[in-house]
């Protein structure tokens, strides 16, 4: 499974890659990108099977990179991976399209509770 | 003005461990961080970017949690706090700490605060007066411990 891990934080996209390995995600392949503009052009380049993707980045932000992934026609599987965790930001999340909504800090067992239910339906 | 509770030792606790490991040790601290000293600011704002929030952390306790997130040496850490500053290979992973622990004011609250910006504040160019606080004590194993603040502005 080819994952996109969107986070201008460098420390923080080792950190997911971590985490998904400590969940049990099996044959996985990471990719990474330090914003949505860069996110956007991994997409193109890469096609990933799944994104997790920061909230506020430089350059673009997370939401905008998911509506703008919607908006050229692209389904991959998205979600946020955020210390954004207010319920009106994660109804913004959701009514873009995104399938999961993990808050950071973060566990790999909140990361199982979070991905289970979309993994099962997509993979 | 944000209506969002102050965190408790069991919040701070449960943020440490989760982004710094299990072994990181949380007690209270009285009279907290020492302000005579390099001090990092970190301040929270509402929509309307007005600071709401603020976590001041000793300038040892700063450099340990960003060096402690990705595991660069705690000797780096060290010779940045004798130097008074957050070493450069730090400031990134200071950062996004300190902007994980926005949910140290949100989590029990309603009112949506974001990070704003972190400050290295010294006894000249103080960090803002808070009207209310609570002072913790941080251990960080194989790392520097030291006191921080979470203050109401």
């Amino acid at each position: 499974m080819k994952v996109l891990i969107v986070d201008d934080s460098k420390a923080m996209r080792m950190i997911v890659t971590r985490t998904l390995k400590q969940a049990g995600i099996i044959n996985l392949t990471t990719i990474e990108a330090g914003s949505g503009v860069e996110g956007l052009a991994m997409v193109a380049d890469h096609k990933p099977n799944a994104i997790f993707s920061d909230w506020n980045m430089p350059e673009m932000t997370g939401i905008d990179f998911l509506k703008k992934l919607r908006e050229d026609g692209n389904s991959t599987l998205f979600g946020f991976v955020t210390s954004e965790s207010s319920p009106e930001v994660k109804k913004e999340a959701k009514d873009a399209g995104a399938s999961f909504f993990i808050v950071k800090p973060f566990t790999p067992n909140s990361f199982e509770a979070a991905l289970a239910p979309v993994m099962a339906k997509t993979f | 003005m944000c209506s969002n509770p102050l965190p408790t030792l069991k919040t701070i606790e449960k943020m440490m461990h989760c982004l710094l490991g299990n072994q990181v040790v949380t007690k209270n601290s009285v009279p907290g961080p020492d302000l005579t000293k390099p001090h990092v600011v970190a301040s929270y704002v509402n929509d309307a970017h007005e600071v709401q929030r603020i976590l001041v952390c000793e300038l040892g306790l700063a450099n340990a949690m960003g060096a402690a997130m990705s595991m660069i040496p705690s000797g780096v850490a060290n010779d940045a706090t004798k130097a008074g500053i957050v070493a450069d290979n730090i400031q990134g992973n200071l950062s996004e700490v300190l902007n994980i622990c926005v949910n140290l004011f949100t989590e029990n609250g309603t009112d949506r605060l974001t990070f704003s910006n972190l400050k290295v504040c010294t006894p000249k160019d103080p960090a803002p007066a808070v009207k209310q606080s609570v002072k913790y004590a941080l251990d960080i194993p194989r790392y520097t411990g030291g006191s921080l603040l979470a203050g109401s502005v």
